[in-house]
């Protein structure tokens, strides 16, 4: 834990001393506290980035400069690439992204023979780069790409590990590793009305709290709760998904109507069972800080034949989400409770019951403070009951920890975690328990 | 001597209390083209309208333009609309971003940009001080609320 908070204040000191270079920069001459500009400017750099509202023509860059005593009659909106006799918009293309850094600690408190009881390592988790576009008035695309070292070092279904060494001719021949990229989504949308809007492509499933919010700079803990990683709902899927939201009374209401090649080996390419998956989200958000939402995913998974000739193993599964957040000033307050059934047709594992039922929840509590680098203690609890009870019937862990922000871009997380595998003699880990210490630092750029 | 005195009281009163009216902040209010329709506003809508939803009023999809980030304009609007602080407002934009939501409305250097954009662009609505109102821009009430009304309170900070 020491190691972990000396190498969190390390990255915290030399990235702030960046920081404090911009900031510098950026207030020569203005008069605003630096703490509150700098907030505010991030705020802006945002709107850089994103859409700007529909029928708007295109923005021109923005100075930091302090309000000037302008004369109406002396401003030129044309200069300020708000003619409104322009027919054009704005379809500059954003480049923006975010990336983090982490350095966990991990003891199994058993050896737990198939892997190293302990572990302590540094890891770049993400470094995603998103490309967002107006096209038209109404319509706009987005791309996000994680650039990642994987496939070095994961390991295969036999144990070995992947080793992506190369030689680099433009190097003599020296050795170099390379990695991969994951593209996140990649999508185009049209305003259909106010209400509805139509994206096509490949997308974040809307399902819960942090599947579409998967950055880890909005994610208040080092990681997001297991059962989110485990995709009891595709993560992503490829096809149509029919969104918007309505206000009325001060009650807001999001929802989603989503068709795609479901799950599968290759469903961002090929569908390979040629059916369709469906799906749905609907989210009420109540005037008191109270939102509720539910979830549902229906489709089949194919996936690859073992080798030819074989069937692909396939199942039919089915999913539903349910989850619920509560702001109150600095207290927040979010829960998720996901369930899957498969039912496999062909190729199940060994140690799979059919129509078994997969089952996960968490509770999140946290409370932002305006002092301490915006320091947000939180904790959460979470529980994980899967199908297959090859490995452990059930885990439960509880998470603790303290997510600083001291500007809007920068992130820096420490977190214990603390996992128990169910002693029932259930699985090849049952009745050990895990201590993990975590910290992270990531940024937006 | 006592017509001085008294004077001077009077004077120092006024003082104070201007004094005191200024450090609860100018009013701000909330202004689109002059019969653009729009007269009054839900305090929700404009919240939501700046927040980066999709907004219609008087006919037209509302075009937010937001004040100079740090400016007391700017700080008293979000506080009393948004109700964030430049902290909150800061890492609302950027979680929105990450997301892959719209961004943050556009921020226009004075009053004088944004009396003569929302004169002149179609659909903006934004806000200035009230002694900075011109003649081509009307007030929108909020929550039916002119900002004449000793109720209003989206002031400057």
């Amino acid at each position: 834990m020491k190691r972990a908070v000396l190498i969190l204040l390390i990255l915290a000191g030399s990235t702030q001393r960046g920081f404090a270079r911009t900031d510098d920069e950026r207030l020569a001459g203005d008069p605003v506290p630096p703490s509150a500009d700098d907030l505010a400017k991030a705020a802006d750099a945002a709107a850089e980035v994103a859409a700007v509202p529909v029928d708007a023509p295109p923005p021109t860059p923005t100075n930091a400069s302090p309000p000037a005593k302008a004369s109406s009659d002396d401003i030129d909106l044309g200069s300020l690439g708000l003619d409104p006799n322009a027919s054009s918009f704005d379809d500059k293309l954003n480049i923006y992204g975010f990336a983090d850094i982490g350095f966990q600690v991990l003891h199994w408190t058993k050896n737990p023979v198939f892997f190293p009881q302990d572990t302590r390592s540094f890891a770049v988790g993400n470094f995603n780069l998103y490309l967002a576009k107006p096209l038209t008035p109404k319509a706009r695309a987005l791309a996000e790409v994680r650039f990642s070292f994987v496939p070095n070092g994961s390991t295969r279904p036999d144990g070995t590990i992947v080793d992506t060494t190369s030689t680099d001719s433009a190097n003599f021949d020296r050795p170099v590793q390379w990695g991969g990229i994951i593209i996140e989504r990649v999508h185009v949308e049209y305003d259909l009305t106010e209400h509805l809007t139509l994206r096509a492509g490949r997308w974040l499933t809307p399902y819960g709290i942090w599947n579409i919010d998967h950055g880890s700079p909005t994610i208040i803990g080092v990681t997001r709760p297991y059962i989110i990683g485990e995709q009891f709902f595709p993560e992503h899927q490829t096809g149509l998904d029919l969104f918007g939201n309505h206000y009325e009374s001060g009650f807001k209401i999001d929802y989603h109507l989503t068709a795609s090649n479901g799950r599968g080996a290759t469903e961002a390419t090929v569908d390979r069972d040629n059916k369709l998956a469906f799906g749905g989200r609907l989210q009420v958000e109540t005037p008191w800080g109270v939102k509720v939402g539910g979830s549902y995913y229906r489709g089949r998974y194919t996936g690859l034949p073992p080798a030819p000739g074989m069937p692909a193993p396939t199942y039919r599964e089915a999913a539903y989400g349910g989850d619920a957040q509560f702001d109150n000033g600095a207290l927040h307050l979010q829960a998720e409770l996901i369930v899957r059934d498969r039912d496999y047709q062909f190729g199940p594992p060994v140690t799979f019951d059919p129509a078994a039922r997969d089952l996960g929840y968490y509770g999140l509590a946290g409370y932002r403070l305006q002092r301490f680098w915006n320091v947000m203690p939180y904790a959460f609890y979470e529980s994980y009951e899967p199908a297959d009870r090859a490995t452990f019937s059930r885990v439960y862990a509880i998470n603790a920890g303290l997510n600083f922000r001291p500007t809007s871009t920068l992130i820096l997380k420490l977190q214990g975690t603390y996992p128990w595998f169910r002693d029932d003699g259930v699985g090849l880990l049952a009745g050990q328990t895990i201590e993990i210490f975590s910290a992270q630092a990531s940024w937006v750029f | 001597m006592k017509t001085p005195i008294a004077s001077i009281a009077i004077a120092l009163l006024i003082a104070a209390l201007g004094g005191s009216a200024h450090a609860d902040g100018k009013k701000l209010v909330v202004v689109v083209a002059k019969g653009s329709g729009l007269t009054s506003i839900s305090r929700t809508d404009l919240k939501r309208c700046f927040t980066g939803e999709s907004v219609s009023g008087g006919g037209k999809t509302l075009v937010p333009f937001n004040a100079s980030t740090g400016t007391p304009d700017r700080i008293g609007f979000d506080k009393a609309v948004l109700g964030m602080s430049p902290d909150e407002v800061g890492r609302f934009w950027v979680d929105r971003k990450i997301r892959g939501q719209s961004g943050a409305p556009r921020s226009l250097p004075s009053a004088a940009h944004i009396a003569k954009v929302a004169a002149k662009f179609p659909g903006a609505i934004g806000y200035l001080p009230a002694d900075q109102l011109t003649s081509d821009i009307q007030a929108v009430a909020v929550d039916g609320v002119a900002y004449t009304d000793a109720r209003y309170d989206i002031v400057t900070q």
